[in-house]
């Protein structure tokens, strides 16, 4: 038992670095370069909402406003768009007997989750540095956040991983849905300020609830009456049920 | 027991119609050589796959129970944009052994010099055929499984691997399936022969030697020199970014 732990760490940590050596291969500064793309998106909304003049809906700056929606919508979309790659095409299990199916999904989601923790720690020190309150006020529901939205990006990653495999056409679909759903996760606006009949509908969202939890870690005092922590995790235990009884079912039929 | 094959069946991925392997069953056991003879499509490499795991039954059951090694001189856990180092070290941990010694017995043994540090893809086939027959080899199993050759690469090299095979099998069973009647008259305590759906055993070598020739496979005729084994490196991610 203990040997199998050690050997499944061993795989593990090794998945991971060697995900590292690979992306430093392009660049020494590879692993920056993936960094650039979160910073640039984000960088080119402030502009454009700074441009327009727009108010935060909710304290007093907009760039801490913005941060705080799209730092965990990154996280959701960026790991479950990494994992459910490595679920779909399985990788180095069919080749080296060691390694199980998921460990490279775990690997790479793992590195991903320390890659989007380094970004938001430094857009979150940029704004300190510029006085900006950016310090989180509630920094345990701001971790719990941070976790319900990770294991949520795994369970749907794994759902859509199979399905992606066994209908190419899956992948495309979710790719656009999954971009699409930055409108409809409260990351420019709050949900208390929208008519209730759109508040009913997008409650339905999971990734809104992610993003309000993560909103509440950070500014302490912020309203969350549209927050239900039940329903968030109710959709991370539905969705790992969900794709581990996929994978189990037909994990057969994406190996031939 | 290390490898168990009981009643499994396989229709071919080409052509479905087609079954590849019907009520299958045999065993291997700790330690034996087993060398299995097919000719070309008879199905070995999906036997290999199979006993791998990489590829499942259609029905029946395998069951392994001891360390099954990585296909010999295959690209198993190598990526060609990683140096033959880091390749090293990744498969130490992959397996669970020390990486220093394990990439010391590597870079010693597979003798590509300065070309160790270098990105796999810079490697020529036989410079390839000397890292990946080296690796698949140092990782330690019950059982090492081929799919092709058991030895390859430069003159010098292929026969110092030759000895390492040799003393590999002194220590672990094989599972190898080939078309080459020279490896199995060499390397095997027993043989089979793929024909129709079946795997026939004979009680000697020699008797299966002649059993495979007997079906029209003649070396020299069919132009088999070497069996070769899968050597081209499929990147295992649709991209780093």
């Amino acid at each position: 038992m203990r040997q199998a732990l050690s050997l499944q760490g061993s795989v593990i940590y090794g998945l991971i670095l060697r995900e590292i050596a690979l992306k430093f291969r392009i660049s020494r500064s590879g692993y920056l370069l993936s960094l650039g793309e979160p910073i640039f998106q984000y960088i080119l909304m402030l502009s454009v909402f700074t441009a327009i003049q727009r108010k935060p809906d909710f304290g007093t700056s907009l760039a801490l406003f913005l941060a705080t929606g799209i730092i965990p919508f990154f996280l959701f979309m960026h790991l479950s768009a990494r994992i459910s790659g490595a679920v779909r095409n399985g990788g180095l299990y069919k080749r080296v007997p060691t390694i199980n199916y998921l460990d490279q999904a775990f690997a790479k989601g793992i590195l991903e989750l320390l890659t989007l923790v380094l970004f938001g720690s430094l857009v979150f020190c940029t704004l300190v540095f510029f006085d900006v309150p950016a310090v989180p006020q509630a920094p345990v529901n701001l971790i719990l956040a941070i976790l319900a939205i990770t294991a949520l990006a795994f369970g749907v990653a794994l759902f859509n991983g199979v399905l992606s495999s066994l209908f190419k056409l899956w992948a495309s679909i979710y790719s656009i849905v999954s971009r699409s759903m930055i409108f409809f996760s409260g990351v420019f606006y709050i949900p208390a300020t929208l008519p209730p009949q759109a508040r009913y509908y997008l409650e339905f969202n999971p990734m809104l609830h992610g993003v309000e939890w993560f909103r509440h870690g950070v500014y302490g005092n912020y309203p969350v009456n549209s927050l239900d922590v039940p329903y968030l995790l109710g959709w991370v235990l539905g969705s790992w049920a969900m794709g581990l009884m996929l994978l189990a079912a037909l994990k057969e039929r994406m190996l031939k | 027991m290390i490898l168990e094959f009981r009643g499994v069946e396989k229709r071919s991925r080409v052509d479905p119609g087609r079954p590849l392997f019907s009520d299958l069953s045999f065993a291997i056991g700790r330690g034996v050589s087993v060398g299995i003879l097919g000719g070309r499509g008879s199905g070995k490499t999906t036997l290999i796959d199979m006993a791998l795991g990489a590829v499942p039954p259609d029905a029946g059951r395998i069951t392994r129970a001891g360390r099954l090694s990585m296909p010999i001189g295959s690209p198993g856990t190598l990526s060609r944009h990683l140096s033959a180092e880091d390749n090293c070290r990744f498969t130490a941990r992959a397996f669970n052994l020390d990486a220093e010694s394990f990439c010391r017995f590597v870079e010693k043994f597979s003798d590509l010099g300065p070309l160790f540090r270098r990105p796999v893809s810079y490697l020529n086939a036989s410079k390839r055929a000397q890292l990946t027959y080296t690796l698949t080899y140092a990782v330690p199993a019950d059982c090492y499984v081929s799919d092709g050759g058991l030895w390859n690469g430069g003159e010098a090299f292929r026969e110092r691997c030759r000895a390492l095979a040799h003393a590999r099998r002194r220590q672990a069973a094989f599972l190898f399936a080939t078309a080459s009647v020279r490896d199995v008259s060499e390397f095997a305590d027993i043989a089979g022969v793929i024909h129709e759906g079946k795997i026939t055993f004979y009680d000697t070598v020699p008797d299966a030697v002649r059993a495979f020739r007997a079906l029209g496979h003649d070396e020299a005729k069919a132009g088999v020199k070497e069996a070769q084994p899968r050597t081209e490196i499929e990147e295992d991610d649709d991209g780093v970014f």
